[in-house]
């Protein structure tokens, strides 16, 4: 029995983490080009209220994750274009745009509380559901789990199995360098945040249509930085990201375990934003280095590796080509 | 003095280039917003400015309400200054109204309000300080970013409200203090408008302070200078660590109090209440924006954005519309004119190359 | 391939890089792009391999005009740059450097990038491991990345812009046997960018003169080192003659030191300087002399050994409490470290002038009028930092330095400076020289070190040789130390 719950809590924690795993992964694209999307939260919300919006009006889940898909986009590129075309701080622009996107999502929502909202189906995938433990967990779940996962391993594999990843890559360390190799820099940056804002909206739609299955806006307001820290804490790398977001993710569920046994819930709810504080710490602070001085050489790898948090040295600077106006 | 007075002038033909067209469109899209959900965009116009310079207890509310913006301004003109981003502002000022609370939940009938006032500001500064410090410390010890590390702690510092509200410190079945006694409130100057004379002392006073420092001490010419090329100013002598830490703490102090304020003035309710910061940090963080960082103009747009909410509140009751609409056309208002910026100065570069 | 550039002219603002400039270069030659810091070399090359486009004339490969776009276009008919930092991405490996651009479908194919790389490298002399890490590696090794990578994609031209900057006598034997093979076998086209006269005259069959954007003069090579130099300058450059001076006391004493640098770690240092002495720190590039600097500067603690300034000890101060005691520290990188651009010249002096809490704007404005007198500086003292000149802001910097120092320490005094901005700035060093303060300083320049030194200490490796008598040393001798080479 105790076997069941512990299944039941992980295949939970998949699921409920999938949103902030679309999210972050979506994240990390964009800031891999060099771009930082702080607008994430605002446009969080605002995408899911697109995504609930649609989708109860049209009844499908399919049109409210494309509607949900094209704000992220289009509040992503606001940002990219304001750094690109108009020279404007990333940051400054971002951090406005988190605020209306937020102010629009609570206006326009008013009139959506309380309305009823639409479950996405589960899919229950033969054969592979059978696998004991790992079945249960991974292939019982719906159709925005099953997208999330699928965007982890796509992001893993495009960012460092591919020719057009490796170009990714140096657009977002070196400009220049991908410049010089015949990559138009601008062109991608676009492209790969109009991207990562798509994936950032389908989380949006994740948690109206499926999590939640309704508009609440304090449900959701938050966990846009906190997807914003996890792509700091993970590196950069998608595998790394999504298990921060697992991580965030137990933690909630044993959160919600505690508050059972007498714990005020509104210190509970703290503990997502200690971690988020302590996660940064971790990877930030002088702690690697201090960490590398006790270790034996022979670990030092493998220790950077899991631990270090480098961003891509051009996130967030313009790009202009020398001698052209 | 001549030099610093000439870019002035600049600035405001700048201002006005990009704020008026950037109004403009804003009122647009805000009144097509409005026609969307069918509401007549020009009867809401009529009902805001009425609601909100209408009367003078309607304009002595505007005035007071601009007050807590105008604090948190005035620490953010330092932060920015430094070029920090003081978004755990929010926090701040929710740690001063918590910590002025700490003495007015305490106070009675008879208690002498000449102490107890002063009282509630020191605490309410050193609760803002504390919690600006935390940010601080984290940036400068944990190489931690201070806005992750401020989004974080405005969040703790809501959940630490709620704690308090719904835990010790519940009074009645709503998540609330009790109402506080005469002596811990800030009084009225006359009878019928919410003006308050301490109040409007303490933001004014807190204001000038901060003009000054920036104009014409060394300690806001260091400020400048990191806030422009860090590593430059620490090899040139900035202690900049150190400066990270006072900057920040003296606009937790100055968000502190103007947590106080939500909680004490006249036009606050009384009570400590969840929420009761409000958004002021942030629109403190907007109107800094708006008037790229130059102190001389942060009144006038504090007066201009406290508008804001006082006429919604008279939209919310006349034509029902929901109150964030106001914070739409605030933050509309801010992105706008970054743009409006942006498009400037890439005409001007394209009309300096013919 | 014949490569004719006609009536090439680049303006940026009001500055004429490049003006009216032709010139035909021949297959299978090596060619020299002559002049001093700011004649315009780079500016005409990097319009050449297509990185910036020309405001007017043309360009024609075997007769036929072309325009480029970007690099890569440049690079499809065959003409690629080596930057002097070469254009890679540091935190990837050599391989993925190399198969960064390679025209191949969506799944890079490994083993055969390894290959050409491998097969590339051989042919050159090259020894280049394709798992290291870019950012591990030094100039030289960057260098021949980049050259085997855009051979491998078919380059026919190949401009090395300032190559030997920065790299050992042994590199650099390799690069030059490596590009008269190309040369003759292979017919390959090579343009050196340069302003170092002994490399031309090792390499090159044919040089252009270029002199303030204009082509000056062409000669074939050889000939004699006084018609160069005349068509450099205009006139033959005078050596500043250093006077002899008294070695005054002994102001720092560094002992046994060992530093953590970026990459490896400086080792048992010891040295001693005294008033009046100017050392010169050589070295390749991160072979710890910058990582020393920092160190006598307070911004680096050292993990042994003591620094003893004027008879204290100091090993434990911080870049601030050095700064009290008439240490100061100018960085090579003048507006990322040194001046903040966005500020006045006045608030600069302000910032740096002793005072109370209170900014006295008026005596700043005096100080500031004077400083800009006395340091010709072209510039108000209303002027914003950033718009001054490379060697105006280089005059900024040393006049902000206090004027009694006991130490100064400088990372590269003349970077990026014209002939006349840096003999002005040794003058105002020696200047200090000879009111008693000591000096330590690094450049990638062997001519430089060689002049002004009394005493040079050669890095390698993160260990310290002492050349007592640079007199006595010459530059390919110094070239070798710098190599790890034992002389």
């Amino acid at each position: 029995m105790a076997d069941n719950t512990f299944i039941n809590d992980l295949s939970g924690i998949i699921r409920g983490g999938a949103p902030l795993v679309l999210a972050a992964v979506g994240e990390t694209f964009t800031e891999r080009s060099g771009v930082v999307n702080l607008a994430l939260d605002g446009s969080l919300m605002l995408s899911a209220l697109a995504g609930f919006a649609v989708g109860i009006n049209t009844q499908s889940i399919l049109l409210g994750s494309l509607a949900a898909m094209l704000v992220g986009a289009v509040v992503a590129l606001i940002v990219a274009a304001s750094s690109i075309e108009l020279k404007q701080s990333q940051v400054a622009v971002g951090f406005v745009l988190t605020l209306l996107c937020r102010d629009l999502a609570v206006f326009l929502g008013t009139s959506y509380r309380g309305r009823p909202g639409l479950p996405a189906p589960n899919l229950v995938i033969p054969i592979l559901s059978d696998i004991p433990l790992i079945g249960p967990i991974f292939f019982r779940q719906d159709v925005f789990t099953y997208l999330s996962l699928l965007a982890i391993i796509a992001a893993w594999f495009w960012i460092f199995r591919t020719k057009p990843g490796l170009a990714l890559r140096s657009v977002g360390e070196r400009p220049a360098t991908a410049f010089a190799r015949g990559a138009n820099v601008n062109r991608l940056r676009y492209l790969y945040t109009a991207l990562g804002g798509a994936l950032v909206g389908l989380g949006g739609a994740a948690y109206t249509l499926n999590v939640t299955t309704k508009w609440s806006d304090s449900d959701i307001s938050g966990n846009g930085w906190i997807a914003l820290a996890i792509v700091i804490f993970g590196g950069w790398y998608p595998l790394r990201v999504a298990l921060g977001v697992y991580l965030v993710a137990a933690l909630r569920t044993l959160a919600t375990g505690w508050q059972a046994s007498g714990v005020p819930i509104a210190l509970l709810n703290a503990i997502p934003w200690l971690l988020m504080v302590g996660t940064l710490l971790a990877v930030s602070g002088p702690y690697l280095d201090r960490l590398l001085k006790v270790l034996p050489p022979g670990l030092h790898p493998l220790v950077r590796t899991v631990l270090r948090a480098k961003p891509p040295a051009a996130l967030g600077t313009i790009f202009e080509q020398e001698g052209r106006s | 003095m001549t030099t610093l007075i000439r870019t002035s002038t600049n600035r405001v033909a700048n201002l006005f280039v990009t704020l008026l067209p950037a109004l403009f469109v804003v009122l647009v899209l805000i009144g097509m917003i409005l026609s969307s959900i069918d509401k007549d965009p020009a009867l809401a116009a009529r009902n805001f400015i009425e609601g909100a310079i209408g009367s003078d207890a309607r304009r002595a509310d505007v005035l007071m309400m601009a007050l807590p913006m105008l604090l948190c301004a005035s620490g953010l003109l330092l932060t920015f200054t430094a070029g920090l981003w003081n978004i755990g502002v929010e926090g701040q000022v929710t740690m001063g109204a918590i910590f002025a609370t700490i003495i007015a939940k305490e106070v009675t009938s008879d208690a002498n309000s000449l102490l107890v006032i002063p009282a509630e500001f020191i605490l309410a500064m050193i609760g803002g300080a504390l919690w600006a410090a935390v940010a601080a410390i984290l940036k400068t010890k944990g190489n931690v970013n201070e806005i992750f590390g401020g989004v974080a702690l405005n969040f703790i510092a809501t959940n630490v409200l709620i704690y308090l509200l719904t835990g010790p410190w519940k009074s009645g079945t709503y998540p609330q203090t009790a109402v506080f006694e005469q002596p811990a409130l800030l009084p009225r100057l006359m009878p019928g408008l919410s003006l308050s004379l301490p109040a409007i002392l303490v933001a004014v006073t807190s204001f000038v302070l901060v003009f000054f420092i920036l104009r014409g001490t060394r300690w806001g010419l260091q400020l400048k200078a990191m806030g422009k090329s860090e590593r430059s100013a620490y090899l040139l002598g900035v202690r900049t660590s150190r400066n990270v830490l006072l900057s920040m703490m003296l606009c937790g102090a100055l968000a502190g109090l103007a947590g106080a304020l939500l909680v004490l003035s006249p036009i606050a309710r009384g009570r400590l209440l969840t929420g009761v910061s409000g958004g002021v940090g942030f629109l403190g963080v907007l109107i800094v924006m708006l008037v790229n960082t130059q102190a001389t103009w942060v009144p006038i747009v504090a007066l201009f954005f406290a508008i804001v909410p006082i006429g919604t509140l008279k939209l919310q009751n006349s034509m029902t519309l929901d109150a964030s609409l106001g914070n739409v056309f605030q933050s509309a208002l801010v992105l706008a004119v970054l743009l409006a910026n942006g498009i400037r100065s890439r005409l001007q570069k394209s009309a300096s190359i013919k | 391939m014949r490569v004719e550039l006609e009536h090439i002219t680049k303006t940026f603002g009001k500055l004429r890089a490049n003006d009216d400039i032709s010139m035909t270069l021949e297959g299978g030659q090596i060619y020299a792009i002559l002049g001093e810091n700011g004649a315009g070399k780079s500016t005409l090359m990097k319009i050449l391999s297509g990185y910036q486009p020309a405001d007017s004339g043309r360009i024609l490969l075997d007769g036929k005009e072309v325009a480029f776009e970007t690099p890569a276009d440049a690079l499809a008919y065959g003409i690629g740059m080596l930057h002097q930092d070469p254009l890679d991405v540091p935190v990837l490996t050599v391989l993925e450097n190399f198969a960064l651009g390679r025209r191949e479908g969506l799944l890079p194919n490994r083993r055969a990038a390894r290959a050409a790389l491998a097969d590339h490298a051989n042919r050159l002399g090259f020894l280049l491991n394709p798992d290291a890490y870019v950012d591990g590696l030094t100039i030289g090794e960057r260098q021949q990345l980049e050259i085997v990578r855009l051979l491998s994609l078919g380059a026919r031209v190949l401009i090395l812009d300032e190559p030997t900057t920065g790299i050992s006598a042994e590199q650099k034997d390799t690069l030059f046997k490596s590009l008269k093979r190309l040369v003759a076998d292979e017919g390959l086209t090579v343009i050196l960018v340069s302003h170092k006269l002994e490399d031309v005259e090792a390499l090159c069959s044919h040089v252009y003169v270029l002199r303030q954007g204009k082509v000056v003069g062409q000669q074939a090579m050889p000939c004699s080192t006084d018609r160069l130099v005349a068509l450099m300058f205009g006139q033959s450059i005078e050596r500043t003659p250093r006077p002899p001076i008294e070695r005054g006391p002994l102001v720092l004493s560094v002992q046994n030191l060992s530093i953590p640098g970026r990459r490896l770690v400086v080792r048992n240092l010891n040295l001693d300087v005294h008033a009046g002495e100017v050392i010169g720190l050589a070295g390749l590039d991160g072979s710890g002399q910058n990582a020393f600097l920092r160190a006598c500067a307070g911004l680096q603690p050292p993990t042994e050994g003591r620094i003893v300034l004027v008879g204290q000890d100091v090993t434990r101060c911080g870049y601030h409490e050095m700064v009290r005691r008439g240490v100061a520290y100018a960085p090579a990188g003048r507006l990322e470290e040194g001046l903040v651009a966005g500020l006045t010249l006045t608030e600069h002096f302000a910032l740096a002038m002793p005072g109370g809490a209170w900014v006295n704007w008026k005596a700043a404005q005096q100080q500031a009028e004077k400083r800009i007198a006395h340091y010709n500086i072209r510039g108000r003292p209303e002027s914003l930092i950033q718009t001054l000149s490379g060697g105006n802001q280089q005059r900024t910097l040393l006049a902000l330095l206090p004027s009694d120092l006991k130490l100064l320490l400088m990372e590269n005094p003349t970077r990026g400076l014209d002939v006349e901005s840096a003999r002005w700035v040794w003058t105002q060093l020696l200047d200090r020289r000879a009111q008693g303060t000591a000096i330590i300083f690094m450049s990638p320049d062997l001519d430089e070190i060689m002049e002004y030194s009394d005493r040079i200490v050669v890095f390698f490796g993160g260990q310290a040789t002492l050349v007592d008598d640079p007199a006595q040393t010459s530059v390919s001798q110094l070239g070798q130390l710098i190599g790890g080479k034992a002389v």
